[in-house]
């Protein structure tokens, strides 16, 4: 599975425990929306972290970065 | 001296003083807009105008006209709220996570003069909830939230586009005793508790806080409250008390804080410690990220001492003050100052709460409300100026939470607490079943009250869980019998209940675990989930709150 697949499988599982519609493009906004809210954004950070070793501490926290599939990979694949 | 005697006041008073003398200062910043004291005043006074100008806008004996605020933190719910105060009225604030049921049950109870909604409290204006609305709405873009088969029964102004009023004058005075607002927190018995606060009490807590905090007209202060949580008070009022700037972070970007702060250059924060705790753990938080801050206010739910240190360090500029307050003693009436070496309630690695403001009283009371001995812990209990009025529409519940002792009249925080012997007060946590969630104040017995009716089931219990840093950060229901399936309970609960108060599980359980008294044992199933052995039957919410 690459990159983006694993990325999209793994929101797809947070939009089912939010009860929410699990299809989604790659740049329908999910958390500035109001679909996910901040414990999910907190799964994405140790998500990100755990399987591609993101650090977000060196590079700031921006929510911006986390609201849709194409800002998330471009966390991965700067 | 009587609290009548106290000098008139209004809420708006210093957004109108300081349009006067610095029109072009700014006032107020929400997403791209920004309005000047001028700007701000002009605004609030046109919607008072609205107001004053319809029929119902009439004050029944004591009872001053009472205006519903269905909005979320924005422009608009600040000028509804400074409009409502202009024209002498008493503002409700409605807060936008209440479910359909409980919005029609606010608006039924409080017999409103107007309704202010903006863009977000539009949308909640379905047919059932505007059966229960007042015949005056003031609302952004009325066209598109209220259907057109509808609206011939009301008086409906679009908000954005109220008369220019030329020539405004001063904001209507309120006289002590006359309410300036009424907050709903959660209750034991099902039902929101209306807390009735006057405005001889927001004068004296605006007044005793500012001088506290020190506020200058060249701060920029954050606001990431609700109206409905009674911080805004202060992160308001303070703010405007100065002449300084409000910036409004929207519900949904608030784990933006840091940048938002940084971006806008912010010397002032404002906030519920668990909102750090979770800035923390998304890591938005290293060390001296904030170095603009000057000033800090914490408060609405103990502060962790391992909070308190992280932000010592991500903060490194910034006076740490620690606050305390039931809605009951408006807002807040307890400080501790938060400096090294840090003062720490022992076993709980809480800050200590402090002493009380000028003005106020504070005793510890054992059960049958005698002063306790030396520094025995007992009863938090509180007298003096700030004091609510009461509960709306309760008088016997009021009675039994402001009692008369010795002549004088207290409120009963139901928080433990006991004195230290340099006359510092630390907080042990609830002697009742009242919990904090994300800073939300939730009553368990409320919760149970509901799970009880859905289920059919003899026992329930809820608990806060996990418990971390002394706050919880979730919710979850027991059932033990339950005629219901779980699925069902849960579907019912989140019509009822404010999503921060629906528990993210319920667990079906044979045996409801019971004390000595038979009462519930909710301790040994908090230990069941630490243990991992609570469970069986299991339904999920999808919906959870946060700050």
């Amino acid at each position: 599975m690459d990159n983006k697949q694993r990325v999209k499988t793994f929101l797809q599982g947070l939009l089912a425990d939010y009860g929410a519609e699990t299809e989604f493009d790659d740049n329908t906004l999910l958390v500035s929306s109001g679909i996910l809210d901040s414990q999910a954004v907190l799964r994405m950070v140790v998500f990100l972290e755990e399987t591609f070793g993101i650090d977000l501490a060196e590079r700031g926290f921006d929510q911006d970065d986390f609201d849709s599939l194409t800002n998330i990979m471009r966390l991965i694949t700067p | 001296m009587q609290r009548d005697d106290i000098e008139h006041f209004s809420l708006a008073n210093s957004v109108y003083r300081h349009s006067l003398h610095h029109p072009a200062q700014l006032a107020i910043s929400f997403e791209e807009h920004e309005l000047s004291y001028g700007e701000l005043a002009a605004y609030a006074s046109r919607v008072a105008l609205a107001l004053t100008q319809h029929q119902d806008w009439v004050r029944r004996q004591e009872i001053l006209p009472r205006v519903g605020l269905l909005a979320s933190r924005s422009i608009d719910a600040c000028a509804g709220l400074l409009g409502t105060s202009w024209a002498g009225g008493t503002y409700i604030p409605i807060g936008l996570k209440s479910p359909e049921e409980r919005l029609i049950a606010i608006l039924n109870q409080c017999q409103l003069s107007a309704l202010i909604c903006d863009i977000q409290g539009a949308k909640l204006l379905t047919e059932r909830v505007l059966a229960a609305c007042p015949q005056l709405i003031l609302t952004p873009d009325p066209e598109r939230y209220i259907p057109a088969d509808t609206n011939h029964k009301f008086a409906i102004q679009n908000l954005h586009t109220l008369p220019a009023v030329t020539d405004h004058g001063p904001p209507v005075q309120l006289k002590g005793t006359d309410l300036a607002y009424i907050i709903f927190t959660s209750g034991t018995t099902g039902n929101p508790k209306g807390v009735m606060i006057s405005a001889g009490a927001v004068r004296h807590y605006i007044d005793v806080v500012s001088a506290l905090l020190g506020l200058r007209a060249s701060d920029r202060s954050l606001e990431v409250c609700e109206l409905s949580f009674d911080f805004s008070v202060l992160d308001m009022l303070a703010t405007w008390h100065a002449g300084a700037s409000l910036h409004i972070l929207p519900a949904n970007r608030v784990m933006n804080a840091v940048k938002f702060a940084r971006d806008h250059r912010l010397t002032v924060w404002n906030s519920v410690p668990s909102l750090i705790g979770m800035l923390s753990q998304i890591k938005a938080l290293s060390p001296g990220v904030l170095p603009d801050l000057r000033l800090t206010v914490f408060g609405g739910e103990p502060l962790p001492q391992s909070i308190a240190e992280t932000w010592q360090q991500s903060a490194p500029n910034s006076t740490v003050h620690n606050l305390y307050g039931p809605t009951e003693v408006t807002v807040s009436c307890l400080s501790q100052p938060v400096t090294s070496p840090l003062l720490v309630t022992p076993q709980r690695n809480v800050i200590a709460i402090g002493k009380p403001f000028p003005g106020l009283e504070c005793s510890i009371l054992t059960n049958d409300l005698q002063v306790v001995a030396g520094n025995e812990p007992g009863e938090l209990a509180l007298c003096g100026p700030q004091l609510a009025e009461g509960y709306l529409d309760a008088e016997e519940m009021t009675a039994a939470k402001f009692p008369i002792i010795n002549g004088k009249r207290w409120y009963l925080t139901g928080d433990r607490a006991f004195r230290d012997s340099s006359g510092t007060f630390h907080h042990l946590g609830r002697i009742d079943n009242q919990v904090k969630v994300h800073g939300n104040r939730v009553e368990l017995e409320e919760i149970d009250t509901h799970l009880r009716e859905l289920s059919q089931a003899e026992l329930v219990a809820t608990v806060a869980w996990p418990v971390i840093d002394g706050g919880g950060r979730g919710l979850i229901a027991f059932v033990a019998g339950a005629i219901m399936p779980t699925e069902h309970i849960l579907a019912g609960l989140k019509h009822r209940l404010p999503s921060y108060s629906v528990p993210s599980k319920i667990i079906s359980i044979e045996q409801m675990p019971t004390n000595h008294n038979g009462k519930v044992d909710r301790a040994a199933l908090i230990l069941a989930l630490e243990n991992g052995t609570a469970g069986a039957q299991v339904a999920h919410s999808s919906t959870k709150g946060c700050a």
